[in-house]
């Protein structure tokens, strides 16, 4: 029996199960990824790890694991990763974005349910993911009702810890976040048995810093008139940034980067000139969700930002690295958290600033605000964003969409309709 | 070439010798793409990875493999792996 | 050689319409079919339809449009139907401010224009509520043609189906007939249900400037353009050639694409 065969046997997976998953994968990639000519040279970082997506970094995660490190598997990108580093722990996004684990996730949840809510509890339920295995304790947050209620279910088959995300931005809220990102500290002291001194936070703060900027960098060259990677593969980087280990992903971003800015100086690009260039916004697009991305760009435009959680929400802003108290920096942690503009507030009139901002900054044609099917707080923000970008002058194509392949047809008229649209 | 059409894989046994070829073709000037190993040709070999080649590039691979006695488990020819509009997603 | 005609092909998931436009835009030919269960089939058939009328596809640019647009080997382009629709519709209605609602088969569309392009569109879900097809299986259900069913509305009233299902609507249909209730009634009932919906989605892109039109397959219908008008509270248009919208503006832009081509010559 080869090494991955006997690890996967080892975490308790179904092996059977899991073969299915990995018969429909290589065929994705090869649609989404393969097809494009000219990609950068610093993409075969990314098709490696995704052609080993549950080979090569689950087998590093059991060998820290052998030599005592924790791993916490998170779903939200308001969970402190400084706060897990900073005690020696891994950190890895358990985010499932395949249909493959929907119907598990519909065996307990409502069929209601926001397909990334069904595909996270499906994967762990249907022992098909080895990342769910692996992971020591999830780490779940109050960003959603959906959530909320899965994360009590999948808390009775693994070690659950919830943070109470607040509602509202006022500075009590602030305060609040801090206050909880203090005890989860203490919770994550007490699961790895290490003490979280300022040093340790600081050093993870700088660490967490660097990978943002990283990946800061490789967004900055998609602001260039001259485009020199797709938003497939940008969204491929994206989305396995959160399973990497972050000092290894701001080096392979930086390389990319590196890589980009000659492209641009050079005049690379991956479109021919006046390719339309898409914003794309909304809920988030966990591996190995290519859907939208793939339609956006065999139909004629280019996504160039991700307005989401998988993008911009991930990376913008930074901590302060300044302070010298654990206090100080846990209200340095909060302060830059509470900068995410996600659904869940009210309001969250920021977003739609934000939106507004990147519009300009990425040289967008046209907007794409697409929720994922059952998230009621993307599906309503949908009317406000669009009346702020049709004010503006900015073209808007509002869609709701879930992991199954059935709809790829209506999008594509969608779509395609909205890029004519543009082309005029 | 057109999407549909025969492509070559070069499958190995672990993903490190994967790399190593990777680099020798590249260094070689050999087109080649890191890729994951179509299931269908994998058989009991787990190592995702595999190096997809165009069919004009194989007989230089093959060349470059025995000029520098690379490590690979097989060369396999297979169509229909690569369809932009085909919508089937995982 | 110099194209003397351009065709435009719109495939829908009912019916597939032909148009075949001369260069200075008068319509030369219009073909209406019923789209089947093959829409490769139904290409092959237009073609030779085509052949037969004297318009090979030889000689003419051809654009395809429609859900089963991509199902058409011949043409030279495929643009979706909703651009079509927005074309054919400032043809048809000689306007280059409007908003175009198309009630098709299986989705319908609200397409704002404004200086002759689309500047803005809204499509039903995944979902037949407020389709043709939404009134193809009541009418069937009533034992009645669409037409009819249509007709008879006007003579009904008093009655309503809650559900926005087609499956679930149909089901709220069999016990109204169950218990009695009259047909005209029904029928009343149903368009209404259509109605609502329609105009619910169409509110939502409100605002424009310009007529509001009516294309697709149920623009013949005196009485649902009435009930739409009042809903909307605007005097709806509808012309006879609407349900040739998709078609004719896939040859508007075959002639376009036709015109851009030789010029790069």
């Amino acid at each position: 029996m080869s090494d991955y065969v006997s690890m996967w046997k080892d975490l308790g997976m179904d092996l059977e199960s899991h073969d299915l998953l990995c018969q429909v994968l290589p065929t994705a990639v090869g649609d989404v990824f393969l097809t494009q000519e000219n990609r950068p040279k610093g993409m075969d970082f990314w098709d490696l790890v995704i052609s080993e997506v549950h080979g090569i970094r689950p087998k590093e995660l059991i060998e820290e694991q052998k030599k005592g490190r924790k791993v916490f598997g998170t779903f939200c990108v308001y969970v402190p990763d400084e706060v897990i580093l900073a005690a020696n722990g891994i950190v890895t996004g358990l985010c499932g974005g395949s249909q493959f684990w929907v119907p598990g996730g519909e065996a307990v949840l409502p069929k209601s349910t926001c397909p990334l809510i069904k595909a996270s509890v499906g994967a762990r339920l249907g022992r098909t993911c080895p990342f769910f295995r692996i992971a020591d304790m999830y780490v779940g947050e109050t960003t959603c009702d959906g959530k909320k209620k899965a994360y009590e279910i999948l808390g009775e088959d693994v070690p659950m810890y919830v943070m109470d995300v607040p509602q509202m931005k006022r500075e009590k809220d602030i305060l609040k976040w801090k206050d909880e990102i203090a005890a989860f500290a203490q919770k994550v002291e007490e699961f790895t048995g290490n003490t979280i001194t300022v040093e340790k936070l600081n050093e993870a703060i700088r660490v967490i810093n660097e990978k943002r900027k990283a990946l800061a960098r490789v967004y900055n060259c998609r602001k260039a008139a001259c485009l020199p990677i797709s938003g497939r593969d940008a969204l491929l980087m994206m989305q396995i940034s959160f399973f990497d280990d972050p000092v290894r992903c701001a080096q392979m971003c930086n390389k990319l980067a590196d890589e980009l800015e000659q492209r641009i100086a050079d005049g690379v690009s991956v479109v021919p000139a006046g390719t339309k260039r898409i914003l794309v916004t909304g809920t988030p697009l966990a591996v190995p969700n290519w859907k939208l991305h793939n339609i956006i760009e065999t139909s004629g435009g280019a996504v160039v930002c991700e307005e989401m959680c998988t993008g911009t929400r991930y990376f913008e802003n930074l901590v302060d690295e300044t302070q010298t108290t654990l206090e100080g920096q846990f209200m340095a942690l909060s302060q830059r958290y509470m900068k995410t503009n996600c659904a869940c507030f009210t309001p969250n009139t920021g977003r739609i600033d934000d939106i507004l901002r990147m519009v300009k900054e990425y040289q967008v044609d046209g907007v794409i605000d697409c929720s994922l099917k059952f998230c009621c707080l993307y599906d309503t923000e949908k009317y406000g964003v669009s009346r702020a970008l049709k004010e503006a002058g900015v073209p808007v194509l509002s869609l709701e969409t879930d992991y199954a392949d059935t709809d790829a047809e209506q999008l594509r008229t969608r779509i395609g309709a909205f890029i004519e649209l543009l082309n005029g | 070439m057109a999407e549909g059409d025969l492509r070559w894989y070069i499958l190995f046994a672990n993903y490190e010798q994967g790399l190593a070829l990777h680099g020798l073709l590249t260094d070689a000037g050999i087109k080649n793409r890191i890729a994951p190993a179509p299931r269908a040709i994998q058989g009991e070999l787990s190592c995702g990875m595999s190096l997809l080649l165009e069919p004009d590039a194989v007989e230089a691979a093959r060349r470059c493999i025995k000029e520098h006695h690379a490590e690979y488990y097989d060369i396999v020819p297979l169509a229909g792996q690569i369809r932009s509009r085909r919508d089937k997603y995982c | 050689m110099k194209t003397k005609y351009c065709i435009g092909i719109d495939i829908g998931s009912t019916c597939a319409k032909t148009v075949v436009l001369s260069q200075d835009k008068s319509v030369l030919l219009q073909l209406l079919q019923p789209t089947g269960w093959s829409s490769v089939d139904t290409a092959e058939d237009i073609r030779r339809r085509l052949e037969s009328a004297g318009f090979p596809i030889e000689g003419g640019a051809a654009v395809a449009t429609g859900y089963g647009r991509v199902s058409v080997p011949y043409a030279d382009k495929c643009v979706t139907e909703i651009t079509c629709h927005g074309r054919g519709a400032c043809h048809i209605y000689g306007a280059d401010q409007l908003t175009v609602i198309d009630i098709g088969g299986q989705d319908t569309k609200i397409i704002r224009i404004e200086n002759g392009a689309v500047s803005d569109f809204l499509m039903n879900d995944k979902c037949s509520a407020g389709t043709g097809r939404f009134l193809e299986i009541m009418a069937n259900t009533l034992a009645v043609r669409p037409e009819e069913l249509c007709s008879m509305a006007a003579e009904g009233g008093g009655v309503s189906i809650s559900s926005m299902c087609t499956v679930f609507a149909e089901s709220e249909v069999i016990s109204l007939i169950g218990r009695g209730e009259k047909r005209e009634n029904i029928a009343f009932a149903v368009v209404d249900s259509i109605v609502k919906k329609v105009s619910s989605q169409a509110g939502r892109m409100a605002g424009g400037q310009g007529a509001v039109c009516l294309t697709g397959g149920l623009c013949g219908y005196p009485y649902l353009r009435q009930s739409l008008s009042d809903a909307l509270g605007c005097e709806v248009r509808t012309a006879e050639d609407g349900r040739y919208a998709g078609a004719m503006g896939a040859a508007l832009s075959a002639l376009a694409l036709e015109k851009q081509q030789s010029a790069e010559k």
